[in-house]
């Protein structure tokens, strides 16, 4: 499909569109109905709207970090916990939880997993720097991307190990709170910034590299011949997807499904232009975790349904129709 | 143009060609034989830049070839790749448009003549209908033919290309080879081949690999019975302007 800049220019504003209709009716709405902000402005501005903008951030980054995996892997099925993110995320807060209980209730939660998904990227490039820097030949049968996967599969595994240890050394009191957190919590009473900026600065870096990255997908030995830095550009490409992953995650706990559904989703609709994909699916995985969110809280109001819960449901069926549509 | 000197080629511990001395100029077409696992590929790799050269060097234009920007790279020397990977489904168009990448100089969108030199090169290769089409869905032998329009927009001075024709019908067999002959006029064209009385016919030169040796000249010089038995272990006599492949000598023979 060829993309031209009136093409993009017209889809963005209509995603943008979508998306300021979805953090506006996410804010506006909740169990007990819609109403107008003037009527609940405190509700309006204190709790709502900082969860909408919290749930838009986070969908957007999981969407981006989806994208920019799929191009990494070269794999249209990969998300951004298949290298082992999400499971980091979680070794690293029940770790907190477990040497400081109280740090449940406090930032400790954010911070631990924070330090805990960036363990694990530290690992994953650890262990990948011999695969990415294999000789383009051998790569061109796409043994390097292999082993990155395998790399992250093994990782995520050991993760799942000491989760599963961890949780049974743990108060049964806290569980219940750290294992709605692991399934997605945008609980928020102010804009999380730092989120912002870390999406900010992975969007303008993947949107200015989007032609080279449209040349890496077509595989390493052609970017390399056709004159472009691959080990740079492999290693950065994943620096920015997961490090975008970490900081939605530690924000938000794992919420499964928007980076793999939003991006396959926009690649069937679109094509695979990444200069259009990337800033797309930041918009799009925005705007549908703003829904997914109001559906948590207001489908079985007062009670509130993790968020993670909501996408899994309603990704599962529709990443099978995608797939069943398209092979 | 290009200038190998003293050139050896190994894949991990074996030595595949020793001490090569080499050099190809433009008007020349060059077709290089020999047997599976001769080498041929390791060598495009070499000649690419893609891989270092186990002993001795490779020059274009009389620089090194590991001394040259990679961006500039991209502009004097092109190869089309033997195995072609569609893990997206990219359209012709875009597989296509891709190679034009040392020709934009950053530009983000794709010029006008961007365009009209994907739809030309489509054109050379018998493709232009095919343009809006997925690449991962054409037939093997018109996916090859995606990648030699490939080469054609990145339209390097030295075209190295890994058997071009090897899923080409007997047709177009003619006709890639022939478009590599026309190309040749401008070009430096080094090419991977199997069938001889293809390369007889159309190449201007040929550099045949056997076991640890190795010999280059015209095609009238080097692809004659005598050589070709050596290098792939078999009979071959000649009928009128062919060469024809009687039997196996037995294998490793040489």
């Amino acid at each position: 499909m060829i993309s031209t800049p009136r093409q993009l220019i017209r889809d963005l504003l209509l995603l943008s569109a979508a998306a300021v209709m979805a953090i506006f009716i996410a804010g506006l709405c909740g169990g007990g109905g819609c109403w107008m902000p003037s009527s609940n402005a405190d509700i309006f501005w204190q709790l709502r709207m900082p969860r909408a903008l919290l749930a838009f951030a986070v969908g957007g980054s999981l969407a981006l970090s989806g994208t920019l995996m799929q191009l990494l892997l070269r794999n249209p099925l990969a998300d951004p916990y298949v290298l082992g993110v999400s499971g980091g995320a979680a070794v690293g807060a029940l770790s907190a939880v477990w040497l400081v209980p109280a740090s449940l209730a406090a930032y400790g939660l954010h911070l631990g997993s924070l330090a805990g998904a960036l363990g694990a990227i530290g690992l994953l490039f650890g262990l990948a720097h011999p695969s990415m820097n294999r000789a383009f030949s051998e790569s061109a049968k796409g043994s390097s991307d292999v082993r990155l996967i395998l790399t992250g599969v093994m990782l995520s595994a050991g993760f799942g190990a000491l989760i599963s240890l961890l949780f049974t050394m743990s108060d049964d009191k806290n569980f219940r709170g750290i294992f709605f957190w692991l399934m997605g919590d945008l609980d928020a009473n102010e804009v999380m910034w730092p989120i912002w900026l870390v999406l900010l600065l992975a969007l303008v870096w993947s949107v200015r590299h989007a032609a080279a990255l449209n040349v890496l997908a077509q595989g390493e030995l052609n970017a390399h011949l056709l004159g472009l830095p691959v080990k740079r550009l492999r290693t950065m490409t994943l620096l920015t997807a997961s490090v975008t992953a970490a900081v939605a995650v530690s924000a938000a706990g794992t919420i499964g499904f928007v980076g793999l559904v939003v991006p396959h989703a926009l690649r069937l609709l679109y094509g695979n232009d990444h200069r259009r994909l990337l800033p797309a699916s930041v918009l799009l995985g925005g705007a549908v975790l703003c829904l997914a969110d109001l559906l948590a809280r207001s489908l079985l109001a007062p009670v509130q349904l993790p968020v993670g819960v909501v996408t899994s449901l309603v990704g599962v069926p529709v990443f099978l129709w995608l797939l069943g549509r398209t092979r | 143009m290009l200038n190998a000197r003293n050139l050896s080629v190994a894949l991990g511990r074996r030595t595949l060609i020793d001490s090569l001395d080499w050099q190809v100029h433009q008007g020349e077409f060059w077709c290089v034989l020999g047997r599976n696992g001769a080498g041929k590929t390791t060598l495009l790799h070499t000649l690419a830049g893609v891989i270092p050269a186990a002993f001795g060097e490779v020059r274009l234009h009389n620089e090194p070839l590991q001394r040259i920007e990679s961006y500039l790279l991209a502009r004097h020397r092109g190869l089309m790749p033997q195995v072609q990977s569609d893990s997206f489904g990219n359209s012709v168009f875009d597989t296509v448009v891709i190679a034009r990448l040392p020709h934009r100089s950053g530009a983000f969108w794709n010029s006008a003549e961007d365009v009209d030199a994907v739809k030309n090169a489509l054109m050379r290769v018998g493709l232009a209908d095919r343009m809006g089409d997925s690449a991962a869905r054409l037939s093997g032998g018109e996916r090859q033919r995606v990648a030699l329009a490939a080469l054609l927009v990145q339209a390097p001075e030295l075209m190295l290309l890994d058997e071009p024709v090897s899923h080409q019908d007997v047709a177009q067999q003619l006709q890639v080879m022939q478009l590599l002959r026309e190309l040749s006029a401008n070009h430096a064209v080094i090419s991977s081949c199997h069938d001889i009385n293809l390369a007889r016919r159309f190449a201007t030169h040929a550099l045949v690999l056997g076991e640890g040796q190795h010999w280059l000249g015209s095609v009238d010089d080097i692809l004659v019975p005598k050589t070709l038995s050596l290098a792939f272990g078999c009979e071959f006599i000649q009928q009128g302007d062919w060469l024809v492949p009687l039997e196996a000598l037995g294998t490793r023979a040489v």
